[in-house]
């Protein structure tokens, strides 16, 4: 760490722009350190995944300079995730192989997690997901479309949790 | 059955059993790679970390399932444990080939393990249930084959395809409404 009000940066993007066998988003800057959160907005198709995925490093970087912490643990919700269509898994089970149990998880999750993961809803699947990678041991914590499938009272769940893992 | 206890079978009973214990775990770790197809051609054994790990309780494979850009996220040698998991899946049905041939081999290595994915509510019991049906289903072929003078290995397939047509229809009976359409 350096000294106070220069502390290092997990991510620092200058002037990146990410693509697969072409560019796909425009140029983005910015820097991120950690206990910061930064959101991405802009049109669809505009390349928000893509430049998560460039630093992920499943996409390309066409310019500018991408430098991540060396040492920085990575969680990446995707924007898609891939579910089995059997899978005997516990939620608890999930949530242990992925190192994220120190939390206790919310009220509405923990009642879920002995259930199968291939019987849980999407909705459910996708607040265990997001939980897994904010109370797992990740330094840095990409979430691509976070709130997909969730209802209102979980999106507000997510964002607090999202605000308080910071 | 007193033939069971003759010196003559109890050595390949217990090598078979060693088989029946270990070919339902490696049958459930490939068929949560979604490969158990590969172990019909015995070619493309793709799947020990991960038996290593399930072992420690800490199954990499399933963080490589569900969040299969995680090992590239975080720039770790992922190609060790496939490796790994390749060398012990060939190793083993190798040596359950040899030792309750092909046909054997595979019924310990598919069957156990499609009914423990129906049926098993955590990946614990899987494990539990996959083993338990396939040492289950081994030592009751034993007996059989021996008890009706029949080979041995048409004789265990019999007995797991049994075993799982009651395991799944017990399934559906006891979930009713709520068992995933798989």
């Amino acid at each position: 760490m350096g000294a106070p009000g220069l502390m290092a940066a997990l991510l620092q993007l200058d002037g990146v722009v990410a693509g697969y066998a072409r560019p796909v988003s425009p140029a983005a800057s910015f820097a991120l350190a950690r206990g910061e959160v930064l959101g991405l907005a802009g049109p669809n198709g505009i390349g928000k995944s893509t430049l998560l995925r460039a630093v992920i490093g499943t996409a390309r970087v066409f310019g500018g300079t991408l430098r991540r912490a060396a040492d920085a643990r990575v969680a990446h919700l995707p924007q898609q995730l891939p579910r089995p269509a059997e899978a005997p898994l516990s939620g608890r089970e999930l949530l242990r192989y992925l190192r994220a149990e120190a939390l206790p998880a919310p009220a509405s999750l923990a009642a879920r997690l002995e259930q199968r993961i291939d019987r849980l809803s999407g909705g459910e699947y996708q607040l265990l997901c997001l939980w897994a990678c904010l109370a797992g041991d990740a330094d840095l914590v990409l979430l691509d479309e976070p709130t997909n499938n969730l209802d209102q009272d979980h999106v507000r769940l997510a964002a607090e949790e999202i605000a308080a893992g910071a | 059955m007193a033939s069971l206890f003759d010196d003559l079978f109890v050595v390949p009973f217990f090598a078979g059993l060693a088989v029946a214990l270990l070919l339902p775990l490696v049958g459930n770790l490939l068929r949560l790679r979604d490969e158990w197809l590969a172990t019909l051609g015995l070619a493309h054994l793709a799947a020990a970390t991960g038996l290593i790990g399930m072992a420690f309780g800490v199954p990499p494979i399933w963080g490589a399932r569900l969040f299969p850009e995680h090992e590239v996220a975080n720039r770790l040698p992922a190609w060790r444990w496939h490796l790994g998991f390749d060398l012990l899946s060939a190793l083993a049905i190798a040596a359950a080939t040899a030792t309750v041939g092909l046909m054997g081999a595979f019924a310990l290595i598919f069957l156990p393990s499609w009914l423990a994915f129906r049926l098993a509510p955590d990946w614990r019991r899987a494990n539990l249930l996959a083993v338990a049906i396939g040492a289950g289903g081994y030592t009751l072929a034993f007996a059989l084959a021996l008890a009706l003078d029949q080979p041995f290995a048409p004789v265990l397939a019999a007995v797991l395809i049994g075993l799982f047509a009651l395991g799944a229809r017990g399934g559906r009976r006891a979930a009713g409404a709520d068992f995933p359409s798989v």
